[in-house]
């Protein structure tokens, strides 16, 4: 245990750190002339009336919002069948399987975007959006996957037993049993999944083309080639509506953990 | 009579036909793109070792992949002081406290590396916040240029990757036996000591861990030396984009993310290791 005064200020300048790029976007984002500079000189809305009038970012931010949600769409239902089947049985290549849903967290997506490009071009497939799709499919269903296994694990199987024994079949015990007691799991992977998606940019630099443009990729180019308080504000909003959605992500889940505990213990 | 599917299969078959369509088919096609020619306007042909004897023969390469290695291993290590550091703090603040001190130290992986990125751009520029500051203080007299720099890339990347270092190390040290810590107080060890012969050699399995987990992360990282690094920064993944988007020599890039792949593969292996070690020995109190 070092002096706790001396770690205090250590950990203070770390926690500054930690905070000073978000802080510095969000700050330089009211700057009201033409140039990014810092601090900024006055304050001004202006572009953020640019960002959400010129329509430069919009069309960007909805194909984001498109992706994110056709991909959660899918990477949800998929990753939490292969994890249901992974903790109730027990199979040959179970681990084989396991493994397999989990790596894409190990290769690094470079690659993996290189690797559809050579597959989508050889094939001549040029369907930009639904070729995003399913690789943000294969890069999110991990997350899923590795949440939901934590989570089926950890119920009580007696509850789902009992519903059998009573007469349900098995696709109406995990629908009507099963699921409704991983819901905060559910929450979390829709989260974790709709975020990855909506900010990944490496293989969406990869397997774009004309006519499809990503809020990332836009945000990476304009950081590049075009350096102005816009890209600022725009990053603002990004960070300030994940936060909000986060936030209100960990209320419900804390309200749901509150509420079973409730069940289980009543006292207090 | 016919068979029944066994119904863990029908539940992991949208899977992996997912994965056996866009994970393992590209990756394959990938690998077998590496052992084959280059040829003009994205032509392939026939096998060849060339662009592994290009990789290993030419001291351009090497240099790139030396300079990612130690970058990853700088990054790292200033992960795990600055990760320790935090976590400990973490460990030993309230309770009420540790759940807003953790969110801040992981908030960050709300937000995309692109945006995070952005901010060090503005502070570490020419002109930027940092720059003024110093000559304001009077600390330098010449502004100090620290993007498009090693030093740049290695601050960017520190605080993209700093929360995973603070996750697995807070968990480590959240879930040591605190009394080992007070008998060792008990019986006379300093302060520093405790920590020296208690603490830190308990948490070596988080230590090894995160920096593990980190230098793999740091190995293909791709966002910051793109945009903190620029062209005079030259990493594996910068140059494996190179390769395929602007020379268009994707059998090179083919094989030069396959070499990559075999780095961070080994050291993945060793994270689990060391993981699945931490499992048996990090408490060896309780069996």
């Amino acid at each position: 245990m070092f002096k706790i005064g001396w770690l205090r200020i250590a950990n203070g300048l770390i926690y500054l750190y930690i905070l000073a790029p978000l802080a510095v976007v969000i700050i330089s984002s009211f700057h009201p002339g033409e140039y990014l500079i810092f601090p900024p000189q006055g304050f001004s809305w202006r572009w953020y009336e640019h960002v959400l009038m010129s329509g430069r970012y919009t069309e960007p931010f909805w194909n984001s919002v498109k992706i994110a949600v056709v991909t959660t769409c899918f990477s949800l239902p998929i990753g939490t069948l292969a994890a249901y089947a992974l903790t109730r049985y027990d199979f040959r290549f179970k681990n084989a399987v396991q493994s397999l849903f989990l790596s894409p967290l190990v290769i690094p997506t470079l690659l993996f975007g290189i690797g559809l490009l050579i597959m989508f071009s050889a094939l001549g497939v040029k369907m930009y959006f639904t070729r995003l799709v399913l690789a943000h499919i294969v890069l999110t269903i991990p997350y899923v996957v590795r949440t939901m296994l934590a989570s089926f694990s950890q119920i009580n199987r007696s509850i789902e037993e009992a519903s059998v024994v009573l007469g349900a079949s098995p696709a109406r015990t995990f629908w009507l049993v099963t699921l409704p007691q991983v819901k905060s799991a559910l929450a979390a992977s829709a989260f974790i999944s709709l975020v990855m998606s909506f900010d990944e940019l490496v293989v969406a630099l990869f397997l774009t083309g004309p006519g499809l443009n990503t809020l990332p990729i836009m945000i990476y180019s304009d950081i590049q080639f075009n350096l102005s308080p816009s890209i600022a504000a725009i990053s603002s909003l990004v960070i300030v509506a994940t936060l909000a959605i986060g936030a209100l992500l960990i209320i419900f889940m804390q309200q749901r953990t509150r509420k079973s505990t409730d069940i289980e213990d009543p006292k207090p | 009579m016919k068979r029944r599917i066994p119904p863990h299969w029908i539940l992991i078959a949208p899977g992996l036909l997912v994965f056996a369509v866009a994970f393992l088919i590209p990756i394959g096609r990938l690998a077998v793109m590496s052992f084959q020619e280059n040829l003009p306007e994205g032509g392939t042909g026939g096998f060849v070792w060339d662009h592994y004897v290009k990789f290993f023969s030419d001291p351009h390469y090497l240099r790139i992949f030396g300079r990612t290695l130690v970058i990853s291993a700088v990054v790292s290590f200033i992960c795990l002081v600055m990760g320790y550091c935090l976590a400990y703090g973490i460990s030993r603040a309230k309770e009420g406290r540790k759940l807003l001190l953790l969110m801040i130290a992981a908030m960050p992986l709300l937000t995309s590396a692109t945006i995070r990125n952005f901010g060090w751009i503005i502070i570490l520029s020419r002109k930027g916040l940092l720059n003024e500051l110093l000559l304001s203080v009077g600390v330098i007299k010449e502004p100090l240029s620290l993007l498009y720099t090693p030093t740049g890339v290695v601050i960017a990347l520190v605080h993209v990757l700093l929360p995973y270092m603070v996750l697995i190390l807070y968990s480590v040290l959240e879930g040591l036996d605190r009394n080992l810590e007070s008998a060792a107080a008990n019986l006379g060890a300093s302060r520093f000591h405790t920590f020296r012969l208690v603490t830190l050699p308990l948490s070596m399995p988080g230590i090894i861990a995160g920096t593990l987990l980190v230098f793999s992360i740091s190995l293909s990282f791709f966002v910051t030396p793109s945009l903190i690094g620029g062209p005079k920064v030259q990493l594996m993944a910068t140059e494996i984009y190179n390769q395929t988007i602007n020379l268009l020599n994707w059998p090179y890039a083919s094989a030069l993310a396959l070499i990559l792949l075999a780095a961070v593969l080994i050291v993945t292996n060793l994270y689990n290791r060391a993981l699945s070690r931490s499992r048996t020995e990090a408490n060896p109190f309780h069996v």
